[in-house]
């Protein structure tokens, strides 16, 4: 009995270190990054964004969008990636083996040829089957490489292997990338020459309305699901990632958007297939090898809302994607091991590593652990429930203040939710988060780790139902 | 009630009091937040409201003056009208002022000639001047730099010695802003590089080159003056300018220049040798290409031969077919294509490079 209660005082007192730890990190985290986004308006204000889009000194970038079984939407994904304003850029699309009619929409739509393409193979990837470039001088910045499925990953190098440019940016070929994302996210390669790889905010862009591929009109979700995740992007880029950029400690960029240098991840040796957790394990990587090549550099991140996805709506499919960001996670803490507290690292070894370590992978199993610990107290009867209730309303609180400063954050910076019912509807959604949809993401989060200990590689498939019925029904119709 | 809750709190143990502590703590700074979001709202409603009041009264006046300066109608009598109803708006307060200067901005941006020399009159009229120098005494950086901006727009020549102070500020931003405001103001629009020792980012380089644009040859300034500047990214941005700008007469300065840099000048150097098509540059590029070991430099020597029409340098290329790096094997190809070599493919990844440089789609 008295072991049961000194485990039972130790998991008290370990439960409130955490606690305690957690609220001040979050407090740092959201003082540093609301210096940051305050700078960057007043920054972007200054900055004469309109100068890149004729100027011939503006880098050039290829813009690498990886399809498989696309063939939906692909052909006004790629349309709308190349109308995009900015002077010196071309658009690669990778078919990685789709086995939907993908290329023969883009083959018909783009007037394709087949081309003998020499790209190196610097990183090693799948076999490319055949490459092709537009007759029509419309489409010239575009390049369609058709290989064998390798995966994301895989395909995005196929992709850094064909492009020339000296800036790549690897987006997923279903988002929507704003008119001016590429001068944004070229501005800060431009400005610092110790930038390596720069990333964008990523929006959900369910219920907005698309045209040809455009964002014409922002609105709030409609789907309960998507609206927290609405939030939950905000609170991550907007508070989290905007900080850590900051800090000079950023561990990931998104997959959907990001501009990197393009012989940087050539001597990075590319994108990894052994992970499903790619993005994240490329920064990570990239970082690594600049600090044991003792180069000052700096990953940055751009506050603007630059691309739009569709988040999951059902249930389902947001497990999926969350059981593969879990094994991601896992996979790439795991892989870089030695950055744990390892002052060579500086920020990043010493602060973002642990950080991601114990409030990115470890809460999750620590809430499920509490749980059933919670449990073991039920059945024993011996729940102190004044302790109990009073730990439930903190963690409830700390929840709400986190949305609360973002949500500020937003209203300072982009403000991208103009009416009163969507703000509204933001902060109900705030209130209700902790008990509906947080549940959801900790059971996610601890399958996902189950299935990396069983050795789950797949992606899982992600069906989407398309931006909007409009769009949807006119691609179908071609 | 509150008795009975303090001796609630007083019954319970330490750790009940302090999580309760942090919980609460936490809840005043949600409630912090959320009282923010709404001042926040409540003044931009404000805003919005005076906006919409006194926008169009800006406008209106502001494009019946641009108009009139265009078709040459209309009286001295009916630009006074605007004016004093310009002028009257101007000094209700400060974000009137602010918006008549940015409307007056965007309008002088999209007019010239004598439309444009009437914005600008507008502008002195209006005192609007008084208004952005009155930032440049600001204590925020931004507001400095706003300033800056304002009066670079509006073309005020005779302030640009006021900048020269913020060139040393330790705010990158404002040092932009005083740099890009000289570049355009001051009768010697590069004089702020002789004062600068930190890096002149790409970003500072595509700007000042956007405003020499704008500028006639003989306003430009000696690019090879920076040739030997303490700092490389000035020396490169010289480089640059001098094939943007098409001075061949300093193709020799260039060629000496060549003998005595660093490796990545020398790349910036041989591309602008490439550029100008300085075909008196061929011995000392050929030179170079045999010793250099640096792969950007060859691939850029290569590039550079290619152009020539000389092919004397046959061997040379072909050497380099078999070089252990992709990017060099390549440009190597591509050279001896453009040259139009008579060479014979030793493997499948030259005639894959051959059929590659000589496809019309890719090139």
């Amino acid at each position: 009995m008295n072991t049961w209660l000194l485990f039972s005082e130790m998991v008290e007192v370990f439960v409130l270190c955490f606690s305690v730890i957690l609220t001040l990190c979050y407090f740092i985290l959201s003082g540093v990054s609301f210096t940051s986004i305050k700078r960057y308006m007043k920054r972007s204000s200054l900055a004469r964004f309109n100068d890149l889009i004729s100027s011939p000194m503006a880098p050039s970038v290829s813009l690498i969008a990886p399809a498989y079984n696309e063939g939906m939407t692909i052909v006004e994904n790629i349309k709308s990636m190349l109308s995009l304003e900015y002077n010196n850029y071309d658009v690669i699309v990778v078919n990685d083996g789709s086995k939907d009619d993908t290329i023969d929409k883009v083959v018909q739509a783009f007037d394709l040829v087949e081309v003998p393409f020499f790209g190196n193979q610097q990183v090693k990837t799948q076999q490319i089957i055949s490459t092709y470039k537009s007759s029509n001088r419309a489409f010239k910045k575009l390049t369609f490489v058709n290989k064998q499925n390798g995966g994301k990953a895989d395909a995005l190098n196929a992709g850094i292997n064909v492009s020339s440019s000296r800036l790549v940016a690897c987006i997923d070929v279903d988002c929507i990338l704003e008119n001016d994302s590429l001068q944004r996210m070229v501005k800060p390669f431009m400005e610092d020459s110790t930038v390596i790889a720069s990333g964008g905010v990523i929006r959900i862009a369910n219920s907005c309305e698309v045209e040809h591929g455009k964002l014409v009109k922002v609105n709030l979700p409609t789907n309960q699901l998507a609206r927290f995740q609405v939030l939950e992007y905000l609170r991550a880029f907007l508070l989290s990632r905007m900080a850590w950029a900051k800090l000079n400690g950023l561990l990931l960029i998104s997959g959907a958007f990001g501009m990197f240098d393009r012989n940087l991840i050539l001597k990075a040796g590319g994108y990894s297939t052994d992970t499903v957790g790619e993005d994240m394990e490329l920064v990570v990587r990239m970082r690594s090898m600049m600090t044991q090549a003792k180069r000052k550099f700096r990953v940055a991140l751009i506050p603007d809302p630059l691309c739009w996805t569709e988040g999951p709506s059902t249930n389902k499919i947001l497990m999926k994607q969350r059981n593969r960001w879990a094994r991601g996670t896992f996979e790439v803490l795991r892989t870089h091991a030695y950055m744990f507290f390892n002052p060579k690292y500086k920020i990043a070894g010493l602060f973002s590593y642990p950080f991601w370590f114990f409030f990115e992978w470890m809460a999750p199993l620590l809430e499920f652990l509490g749980l059933l610990y919670f449990v073991v107290l039920l059945l024993t009867g011996s729940v102190s429930w004044v302790y109990f209730i009073v730990l439930m309303v903190m963690f409830y609180n700390f929840a709400i203040f986190i949305s609360s400063f973002t949500l500020y954050a937003e209203e300072i910076s982009f403000f991208k939710y103009e009416k009163i019912k969507e703000q509204l509807a933001l902060l109900v959604a705030a209130l209700l988060e902790p008990i509906i949809y947080h549940p959801k993401i900790v059971w996610a989060s601890v399958k996902g780790n189950i299935d990396v200990i069983k050795g789950v590689k797949s992606w899982g498939e992600m069906t989407r139902t398309g931006f909007n019925e409009k769009q949807v029904k006119l691609a179908k119709s071609k | 009630m509150i008795q009975i809750v303090t001796d609630w709190i007083f019954q319970q143990d330490s750790k009940v009091i302090f999580v309760l502590g942090l919980a609460a703590s936490l809840f005043c700074v949600s409630v912090f937040f959320l009282s923010l979001i709404v001042f926040s709202k409540t003044s931009r409603k404000r805003k919005n409201t005076l906006r919409e009041r006194y926008w169009p009264y800006i406008q209106k006046n502001l494009a019946f003056i641009a108009i009139q300066s265009v078709t040459q109608e209309g009286s001295q009598a009916d630009y006074s009208k605007s004016i004093e109803i310009l002028r009257a708006l101007r000094y209700k307060s400060n974000t009137i002022a602010q918006w008549i200067l940015e409307e007056l901005i965007k309008q002088k941006a999209n007019v010239s000639g004598d439309a444009g020399k009437t914005m600008l009159k507008v502008y002195r009229d209006l005192d609007l001047k008084s208004h952005s120098l009155r930032k440049l005494k600001s204590m925020k950086w931004n507001i400095k730099a706003e300033g800056i901006h304002e009066l670079e727009r509006m073309e005020q020549k005779e302030i640009f010695s006021e900048f020269y102070r913020f060139l040393d500020s330790k705010n990158h931003d404002l040092r932009t802003a005083a740099r890009m405001g000289l570049t355009t103001l001051a009768p010697n629009p590069l004089s702020f590089l002789d004062q600068i020792s930190e890096e002149l980012s790409e970003w500072e380089q595509m700007s000042i080159y956007n405003r020499l644009r704008n500028k006639t040859k003989d306003q430009l300034p000696d690019f090879s003056k920076y040739y030997s500047h303490k700092q490389q990214s000035v020396v490169a941005f010289s480089i640059n300018m001098t094939v943007r700008f098409n001075y061949f007469e300093l193709v020799p300065q260039l060629i000496k220049l060549l003998t005595n840099c660093t490796p990545s000048l020398r790349v910036s150097i041989v591309h602008a040798l490439s550029q100008l098509e300085a075909f008196q540059a061929r011995d000392s590029v050929r030179r170079l290409l045999q010793m250099s070991k640096n792969t950007d430099e060859i691939v850029e020597c290569l590039k550079f031969l290619g152009q020539l029409d000389d092919k004397s340098c046959r061997h040379l290329i072909w050497k380099f077919m078999e070089h252990p790096r992709v990017e060099v094997r390549m440009e190597a190809v591509n050279a001896a294509i453009k040259l139009d070599l008579e060479f014979k493919f030793f493997n499948t990844e030259q005639e894959e490079m051959f059929l590659h440089f000589t496809n019309e789609l890719i090139s």
